[in-house]
């Protein structure tokens, strides 16, 4: 009894309390030293406020406030404002500890024109699991005993991988292909268009070496000169792969295989998926006209498909595009219509200048302005007769039009250095100019303002009409290989779709000191024998994988807590400030409703709205794309003990504070 | 002196604008182009008070996009600004870019005053799209146009167009199809009465929404 009543006593001594006081405050110092050091606050408090012998200490501090308060019975009126102080210290540690309990502090995520009652508990571990008909539940890994954790590390990093797993490459509909060192034996498949495709799949750190030589092997050209490759393929994709044969004939983009001399090239179609031992997969295709495609897969996926929603699994995608299988003559044919219609559909009167007088002069002949026209850009260096007859009838600036060819002719191709070097009277308004297409267009201008200026030519020759017309388009910006070039081709047949499955791994490693970058992975045993490993989706919105066959999908994220508020966004909005770019307020505009109403607030940075039962939001982060719809977060915060405990608490040790001091009732008269 | 100083500062006032009250109204979306034309409520927007609202009754179908949704009209004197709202229910991903609507409303116009034309990104309420000023000639007088051209955000498309989102909600695909339509608000009227109604017409269009929260992608 001896003993108990000292230990009492002691626990409600002064000397209890210095102890508690120290030791807290030591607690401190070691937490904010943590946090600075280590910039990782949820490292800080796993060694001191969310340590067990912190809130032992709070413990330690309610014990020894309420035994030395009942140290003073039996109670007399002056103990009244002591009495009332500790019962106000009481109050409010009851209330963080009630709060630490029972409280909640997360993170609601709400997008534009929906709504949420979800909060995200941070640095917690749990389960989401989503079943084929929409429902959804949550498991707190702390409470499951659903599914039996084989493995756990608490950092780790996810891969994933498209197309080749191990040795095998994986295409949808396909057999898997095995990975070889070198294109030797293809894997043959036939396409819905008919065309035979040669699959190899290589595992190799040379792989522009590699994609040139299959590319290499099977090529042809139908012509006698020599031809050299320029397959230009960078760690970016290609840049303008061309071969030179000639003149220089692009394998890639709206200007491939097009060429004045008429050169065909032909090859084996190929699709050639290597792996360049770095986790990236780098995807070839060649057809049989010669083109080149390609696109790298790695880590970071521009887009994943997901099957049945994610419940069958996740892919990638493989496109070629819609200029694959077209040849030269088809290419020039069809852009050569389109070109027709185009034409055809605009009023003469919004034609430019140079088009307007060609087709005056087409009327004139009773011709077919559009099909006289490009016959003419097609084929400006052997008119036809038609052709012939229509430039009798056109109407030129020839004095301007002679005077800029013989400019021209002298610069050699290099217009603007020419002028410069003549200096040409009117070289100030060159000044910013920087093509040769530019140049040309200005100097047209120029030489029809003073065309009555310049020197007589005397009579123009008629066979050189067909090239000073061709002048006077080229300085309007119309060039038969400029307006090919920005033509795309409409694909004649559907262009081949490949898909493969995205193939996801995990690789441990050590922790970071910063916690809160840690990606803990997870490895749980299912009910039916199958093995899933999972990362930490911190912010709960990662991909889901399936289980169960496809019957349910899982997500190891943050525990979450439904609250019984209904929170929809109408609109989030940055304010700036004026005439300024930098942001002064964020707001948002919500409805936050319950069983018996809905109110209308508007939130924002200073401005948070607290429910009557103590549901309190904050404004703390809007991400937001310009012209797209927002998406914000609010700190949600609730304190069950804050309006029973914690602020009577405070009134009252401020009561008995003042009480205490001002009215000093242990004064001795 | 503290009092003196106190009665001179609490004494001043100036003297407040009073603004109309706004209330909710729901907006109907369109029929099936079947009689009876029963048009379900589909919208809300929060509207002064003072605004005369125009609705197409049951004996009417608005099957016809050309046909607004609803109609509110602004009266001051002889001169009144006009503003409608349009839904365009489509059952695919495909849809007239609001740009492209932007475009039409401009070529409404015979001429724009230089300086006068604003063209920006707009997004709320679950839409975005793009929101149109401009001052100038339509048929043969000088008016203001405000427009906002919008389209349901594709991240909610998806969302109402995959059915487990739902979560044992069966809709009727004709109400799915209402609710993805692409909407327009424009106001048009004299510059001097668009400028004065400005925020009102504003505010307005920034109100509008889905009565039904829609479902959340999250």
């Amino acid at each position: 009894m001896n003993l108990i009543k000292k230990i009492g006593y002691f626990l409600g001594s002064i000397w209890f309390t210095f102890f508690l006081l120290f030791t807290t405050a030591l607690v401190v110092i070691i937490g904010t030293i943590l946090e600075s050091h280590t910039e990782s606050h949820l490292y800080a408090s796993s060694f001191t406020y969310s340590h067990f012998f912190f809130n032992a200490l709070l413990w330690g501090f309610f014990v020894n406030i309420l035994i030395s308060a009942l140290r003073r019975y039996p109670f007399k009126f002056r103990h009244l404002p002591f009495l009332i102080t500790h019962l106000g210290l009481l109050m409010i540690l009851g209330g963080q500890l009630i709060k630490h309990r029972y409280g909640l502090q997360g993170v609601m995520k709400v997008i534009e024109g929906s709504g949420s009652n979800r909060v995200l508990i941070p640095d917690t571990f749990a389960l989401q699991i989503e079943e084929t008909n929409g429902r959804i539940g949550y498991l707190e890994l702390s409470k499951n005993h659903a599914f039996k954790i084989a493995d756990f590390h608490p950092h780790s990093k996810e891969i994933k991988k498209a197309w080749i797993k191990d040795q095998f490459a994986y295409i949808f509909g396909l057999n898997p292909i095995p990975v070889t060192t070198s294109a030797t034996t293809p894997t043959l498949f036939k396409d819905s268009n008919g065309v035979i495709w040669h699959v190899y799949a290589i595992k190799t750190d040379q792989v522009k070496e590699t994609a040139e030589n299959v590319y290499l092997k099977h090529l042809k050209v139908n012509s006698n000169a020599k031809s050299e490759l320029f397959f230009n393929y960078t760690e970016e994709g290609f840049k303008n792969p061309c071969l030179l044969c000639q003149e220089t004939i692009a394998l890639q983009g709206p200007t491939a295989l097009l060429n004045a001399s008429k050169i065909d090239i032909s090859n084996q179609p190929t699709l050639l998926l290597i792996d360049d031992l770095n986790q990236n997969v780098h995807f070839f295709a060649y057809d049989q006209f010669g083109h080149v495609f390609s696109q790298k897969f790695t880590e970071d996926l521009p887009s994943v498909i997901a099957y049945n929603d994610g419940f069958a699994g996740y892919g990638t995608q493989f496109s070629l595009p819609a200029y694959f299988h077209i040849n030269r003559t088809n290419k020039i044919e069809k852009r050569s219509a389109r070109f027709l219609k185009e034409l055809s559909q605009v009023p003469v009167e919004d034609l430019s200048i140079p088009l307007q007088i060609f087709s005056k002069a087409a009327e004139a002949i009773q011709g077919d302005f559009t099909t006289l026209f490009l016959e003419f850009l097609q084929n400006e260096a052997n008119l036809s007769p038609k052709l012939q007859q229509l430039f009798t009838h056109i109407e030129l600036p020839e004095k301007a039009l002679y005077w800029m060819s013989t400019l021209i002719s002298q610069s050699e191709g290099k217009l603007l250095n020419y002028l410069k070097e003549k200096n040409w009277p009117l070289l100030h308004l060159f000044e910013g100019v920087e093509s040769e297409e530019e140049a040309l267009h200005l100097l047209l201008k120029q030489m029809l303002a003073i065309s009555d200026q310049l020197p007589d030519v005397g009579e123009i020759d008629p066979a050189d009409l067909p090239h000073y017309y061709s002048i006077y388009l080229k300085a309007h910006g119309i060039d038969w290989n400029t307006i090919l070039a920005h033509m795309e081709d409409d694909a004649t047949h559907s262009p081949l779709t490949l898909e493969g499955p995205l193939h996801f791994s995990y690789e441990p490693l050590p922790p970071l000191q910063k916690l809160e970058d840690n990606v803990p992975m997870l490895t749980l045993l299912l009910p039916n024998s199958q093995k899933i490993t999972l990362p930490y989706e911190r912010d709960g919105d990662g991909l889901k994988h399936p289980i169960f066959n496809g019957n349910a999908r899982l997500r190891f994220q943050p525990v979450v807590k439904n609250i019984p508020f209904r929170v929809r966004l109408r609109e989030a909005r940055t304010i700036y400030n004026p005439n300024s770019s930098s942001p002064h307020s964020y707001e948002a505009d919500l409805y936050i409703s319950d069983k018996e109403e809905q109110i209308e607030k508007t939130i924002s940075m200073n401005n948070v709205y607290e429910t009557v039962t103590g549901y309190r939001f904050y404004l703390s982060h809007i991400a937001q794309k310009e012209g797209d719809i927002r998406k914000v977060h609010l700190a949600v915060n609730y304190d069950p003990a804050k309006y029973l405990l914690t602020y009577p608490g405070g009134i009252l040790i401020t009561l008995g504070v003042i009480w205490l001091l001002w009215f000093n009732p242990y004064k001795r008269n | 002196m503290i009092f003196v100083l106190l009665f001179l500062l609490t004494s001043c006032h100036s003297q407040e604008e009073v603004k109309p009250s706004t209330l909710y109204q729901n907006i109907n979306g369109r029929d099936i182009g079947k009689a009876p034309y029963i048009k379900e409520p589909l919208y809300r927007v929060k509207v002064p008070t003072n605004w005369i609202r125009k609705d197409l009754t049951e004996e009417f179908s608005n099957l016809d996009t050309t046909l607004p949704n609803v109609e509110f009209l602004i009266q001051e004197d002889e001169h009144v600004i006009r503003i409608v709202v349009h839904n365009f229910p489509r059952k695919t991903e495909n849809s007239i870019p609001p740009k492209d609507q932007i475009l039409r409303w401009k070529n409404q116009f015979s001429s724009i005053e230089p300086n006068q034309m604003l063209v920006i990104p707009q997004a709320f309420s679950g839409f975005s799209g793009q929101y149109m000023e401009a001052t100038g000639m339509m048929n043969e007088k000088m008016v203001t146009l405000y427009g906002w051209a919008l389209e349901l955000s594709k991240i909610h498309f998806s969302s109402l167009m995959v059915k487990n989102k739902f979560k044992h909600q069966e809709m009727k695909e004709d109400h799915v199809t209402q609710l993805t339509a692409d909407v327009t608000i424009k106001a048009v009227g004299s510059p001097l009465l668009m400028k004065k109604y400005k925020k009102e017409i504003y505010d307005f269009a920034h109100s509008f929404e889905l009565i039904d929260e829609i479902p959340s992608p999250l």
